[in-house]
């Protein structure tokens, strides 16, 4: 999620469809416009731009795994089997 | 993983709980990792955990190379226990303070995580003798059936494989049982067993402090048949286990079995403890609940809905 306003230990933070109030006491230092890994209530880890693209595109790989999709290499474009 | 939740429903019948149905959904990542590569596989797992994700990390590891045969006696992965222990010191600092009316403790957070991440022992050991724990209420009766510590070539003599519906709703000896800091329940006289998992995260982070061996941070991985190699990781939240099948150099099958879906199975302590509780007053069930399901500790969400 990306940190659209720092308040004090917490920030709110946007994306993958919602907005939530996340605590930051995980990270040294966070401002507006950083991008973190959220998990339950929490910013555990400052992603750069690159990780950000990688996991969620790794995220909606898992949720397309659910709908029955078999072919997921688009989702994880880092390491496609050779054939 | 970001994705995932587990939903606790209630229906209360003459003033008390007549119905509980527990589900956790967290998602299936097995679609995602087979016909992956080894080094495919542990990209994909540092992709999606970001919570426990070293020991998520290692357990990978170690049950890879256990395929090939290669097998890891039991040891303690300082990176893991290190993980296991800010854990607990969120857990003790954060999250309780918050369940019970008091104020959070950021500040003193924010320094002992620092002292744990750079192994810090002496300077933690110094600041427990004297800092202020909150205390929960103990007015509660849960009571657990704890998995014991297990290494991983023991547990083939438990299970001898994983399948989808243990992944899902895992037993030990024909029944549910939950894991993490419970199972060091005996060094504590209460016979609330939320209490003792949150006195058990207070006392693994004095132990290691103190430079003994607290519970957290073993790893242990056997060799189950040719080519299925298995791990056993001690997470902050219990038992962590991957067993992986081989087919040449690619993942033909992969299996995880988490501790959430230990603590939170639909017939297990949690639920036993909600049959029957007194539903007059939904305010003060739904606080004992948090608290319970706080000691429980979910690696995802949970959400409560009266039916």
């Amino acid at each position: 999620m990306q940190v659209s306003e720092v308040d004090g230990a917490f920030a709110w933070c946007e994306g993958r469809g919602r907005r939530e109030r996340l605590n930051m006491l995980w990270l040294e230092s966070i401002e507006a416009g950083d991008w973190v890994y959220a998990v339950t209530g929490q910013a555990r880890e400052k992603l750069s731009a690159q990780q950000v693209i990688e996991i969620n595109l790794a995220l909606d790989g898992v949720e397309a795994a659910l709908l029955g999709a078999t072919d997921l290499d688009v989702y994880f474009p880092g390491f496609i089997p050779q054939k | 993983m970001t994705n995932g939740l587990v939903r606790i429903k209630l229906a209360s019948s003459e003033g008390r709980i007549g119905s509980v149905q527990i589900r956790c959904e967290r998602p299936d990542v097995t679609p995602c990792l087979r016909g992956q590569t080894r080094a495919g596989v542990l990209q994909r797992i540092s992709l999606l955990y970001a919570l426990c994700g070293k020991a998520q990390l290692r357990a990978a590891q170690l049950a890879l190379a256990a395929a090939t045969g290669e097998e890891c006696l039991t040891i303690i992965d300082p990176e893991v226990q290190r993980e296991a222990m800010r854990e607990h010191l969120w857990h003790c600092l954060i999250v309780l303070p918050g369940l019970s009316g008091k104020t959070p403790q950021h500040d003193e957070f924010v320094r002992a995580a620092k002292w744990i991440a750079e192994d810090r022992r002496a300077e933690l050991h110094e600041w427990l003798k004297c800092a202020v724990l909150t205390r929960v209420p103990q007015d509660e009766a849960f009571v657990a059936n704890p998995l014991p510590r297990l290494e991983a070539k023991n547990s083939l003599a438990e299970w001898p494989r994983l399948n989808a519906e243990f992944c899902r709703h895992p037993t030990w000896r024909g029944g549910p049982a939950e894991t993490g800091t419970v199972e060091i329940k005996n060094t504590f006289k209460s016979s609330c067993y939320d209490v003792i998992f949150h006195c058990a995260r207070f006392d693994a982070l004095r132990c290691w402090a103190a430079g003994d061996e607290p519970n957290g941070g073993m790893v242990s991985s056997v060799n189950v048949a040719p080519r299925v190699g298995r791990s056993l990781v001690e997470t902050a939240r219990g038992l962590l286990m991957h067993e992986v099948e081989l087919d040449g150099e690619r993942i033909a099958d992969y299996k995880i079995v988490a501790p959430t879906e230990w603590n939170f199975h639909p017939k297990g302590a949690l639920a036993t403890y909600l049959m029957g509780q007194p539903a007059g007053d939904r305010g003060e069930l739904e606080r004992r609940l948090a608290r319970i399901v706080a000691a429980l500790d979910p690696c995802v969400p949970w959400t409560l809905e009266w039916l």
